[in-house]
């Protein structure tokens, strides 16, 4: 009923065009290799500066999503990734389209990312606001256990090596140390800086780690900057992929959506695992894995319906607990905090109408997508065939404008400029940059519920454990870390063997 | 990556992890809560230069060239890097050039003067020569910053850096 009453609020002519532009630039965005959906987001947060808040946010719910579902044209006709979500998607979409099928592999993917994303949406619609209520009876105890493990799980599975991880983790952390104290109010590490009281915004951080950085490094590959060669395959070729074809897969797409939901849940994984996953899966339970990467329609449907299904998991934990499940939710995360709105538990009470107009907006932007690219999927292979050298400069000059609109300070662009720099070198030497970017955000609500609990302990630290939630949180922190050695000592004894 | 490497990143977060953790003293002792407003950014610090030990141990303990650990799925650190790139440098340089003029010129002409150069500095050899291309460059520098402009000014409202100059 709630979810109609969204409906409702989203139906006007200002908010549906700014989700078809929404969509549409997600999509585009997310097909051009090398820029995935976290770019789109970055591309576009500026265009939501002048809007109110719910045309704002479902407006980048709309790119999120399209900028996820984008990415499988290119996986599909050119065997290039256009996100990392749709990497799987390359091992048997690209072989259909080379054997004159890639009409039925694109078909076959659109249905796959629609239906994941529609149970994603559903799952969320109704599971939100359960957990929510259960969220809002948490003590401080209850979320410095949770911060806790969302930080491990993190740093321990977004890179190979779970040290790189950590570092990484605690270099974010260091970094949002800067700014004023939430408790005390006394200034740490702003050297005399009045514009750094309020810390590094977080804008200017996100596009510099993962956009810039990103840029800096396709500019080093020069070769990149050519226009896409679609010689090798002809989109028309083949038969469509109906939805009553896909039905016949239901052995494959139950658990892959489930898994898919649960990895976006799990902050830090996002679709880059998910699609992973679910295709290994899929490979691993069928009666024919011989005939996987060779073409075979069941890969591409277990990594689309698991990628798309995964944005509804990373939306559930962002709205009902506030932390970003993954890069792209941060941006999310960063235009709730522009309104000032906190995503959070007090969310689905304090702005019902908002969070059910998102929720709305997500279910709707699952069928513009589909729409769009089951229709128009010759416009994007021919956007897709437009030099990088042209768009990669422009998606610059609206990162430079999204960092300065954030708060109209322009040290914010030499902030951004900075942690690019620093993002490109931390990824050259090999540390992950998701985990950074989970312990900036989340650190501060880390020493926040910790000095707090330790307030209400009068300094005790045992009385924490006492809290069941916080218990097991802690629990499966010790227990991740413990997992991710013995599986890294594994890897290291099969190497040498 | 090599074990070089490795150590080399590894000693840069012992090195950032002590200026760090000297920096907290610089940092106003509180009495208002038991931990106080050093203690988190000294437990970080502490934290990140006892991983960098443990990752400058298993460089060093690591057999064969390289670890296992060390190759990173991403595509920056999965490329092999080879010397100095022009187009890498001009770019970054671009960058804090930007940074520098926005202040001095504005936004549009400063991203009129950017797109103009980054697109040179990515623009292939035969693009370079492609009396087209040189054309399609030049209307998408000017226009794309010029509709930036109007649509902040007259749809949003908000007013985009002028600079000293005109401002």
């Amino acid at each position: 009923m709630q979810l109609l009453q969204g409906f409702i609020t989203i139906a006007n002519i200002e908010t549906l065009l700014l989700m078809i532009v929404g969509t549409f630039g997600g999509l585009v965005v997310g097909a051009l290799p090398g820029l995935s959906a976290f770019t789109a987001l970055a591309i576009m947060l500026p265009f939501t500066f002048g809007m109110d808040s719910i045309n704002g946010l479902c407006f980048l719910v709309a790119v999120y999503v399209g900028g996820c579902s984008g990415g499988l044209i290119s996986a599909v006709l050119l065997g290039i990734p256009g996100t990392p979500a749709s990497i799987a998607t390359c091992f048997d979409g690209y072989p259909m389209a080379q054997q004159g099928k890639a009409k039925t592999a694109l078909s076959a993917a659109i249905i796959s990312s629609f239906v994941g994303g529609i149970f994603g949406a559903i799952v969320l619609s109704f599971l939100g606001p359960y957990i929510a209520k259960v969220a809002l009876k948490l003590s401080p105890y209850d979320y410095f256990g949770l911060i806790l493990f969302a930080l491990t799980t993190v740093s321990s599975l977004a890179g190979d090596s779970m040290v790189r991880g950590l570092i990484a983790c605690l270099l974010g952390i260091c970094l949002s140390c800067v700014g004023t104290d939430g408790l005390s109010s006394v200034y740490r590490y702003t050297f005399g800086i009045t514009k750094l009281a309020n810390g590094f915004s977080m804008i200017p951080v996100l596009i510099g780690l993962f956009a810039v950085s990103q840029i800096m490094a396709n500019a080093k590959d020069k070769a990149s900057m050519k226009s896409l060669d679609f010689s090798g395959t002809n989109q028309n070729s083949g038969e469509v992929f109906t939805f009553i074809d896909y039905l016949k897969h239901l052995r494959i797409i139950i658990p892959v959506s489930l898994m898919g939901l649960v990895i976006g849940i799990l902050p830090g994984l996002g679709g880059n695992i998910s699609n992973l996953m679910a295709y290994s899966y899929a490979k691993n339970t069928s009666s024919h894995p011989e005939d996987y990467g060779k073409g075979c329609v069941e890969g591409v449907i277990a990594s689309e319906t698991a990628n798309n299904a995964t944005v509804g998991g990373a939306m559930i934990i962002l709205l009902t607990l506030g932390i970003p499940g993954d890069n792209a939710t941060s941006v999310i995360l960063a235009g709730f905090q522009m309104n000032d709105i906190a995503p959070g538990p007090l969310l689905f009470k304090t702005q019902g109408e908002l969070v059910y107009a998102i929720l709305a907006a997500f279910v709707l932007a699952n069928v513009l997508f589909f729409l769009m690219e089951y229709f128009g999927l010759p416009i994007f292979t021919k956007m897709l065939s437009i030099p990088s050298m042209l768009l990669l400069p422009i998606v610059i000059v609206c990162c430079f404008l999204g960092s300065y609109c954030a708060n109209n300070n322009i040290l914010d662009i030499l902030i951004m400029v900075l942690f690019g720099v620093l993002g490109y070198i931390l990824k050259k030497y090999g540390f992950p940059l998701a985990p950074m970017v989970v312990g900036f955000i989340l650190s501060p609500m880390l020493e926040l519920y910790l000095r707090r609990s330790l307030m209400k302990t009068r300094g005790e630290w045992l009385p924490i454990l006492s809290s069941p939630v916080a218990a097991v949180c802690i629990v499966l922190t010790v227990v991740t870390i413990l997992l991710t050695i013995r599986s890294s000592f594994k890897k290291k004894a099969v190497k040498a063997a | 990556m090599n074990k070089k490497n490795d150590i080399l990143s590894a000693a840069a977060v012992i090195l950032f992890a002590a200026a760090f953790y000297t920096g907290s003293f610089q940092i106003q002792q509180t009495t208002s809560d038991v931990l106080g407003s050093r203690f988190f950014p000294q437990a970080a610090a502490i934290l990140l230069a006892f991983l960098g030990i443990v990752q400058i141990v298993t460089a060093l303990t690591a057999s064969g060239k390289g670890s296992a650990e060390n190759n990173n799925t991403d595509d920056i650190g999965a490329k092999k890097q080879e010397g100095i790139s022009v187009p890498f440098i001009l770019t970054i340089a671009a960058l804090f050039a930007y940074y520098v003029l926005i202040r001095l010129v504005g936004f549009a002409v400063t991203s009129i003067a950017y797109l103009l150069f980054e697109s040179w500095v990515l623009m292939p050899e035969e693009g370079r020569n492609s009396k087209k291309m040189k054309i399609i460059v030049i209307l998408t520098s000017f226009l794309v910053p010029l509709f930036l402009n109007y649509i902040f000014y007259q749809v949003f409202k908000i007013r985009l850096p002028q600079g000293m100059l005109f401002g």
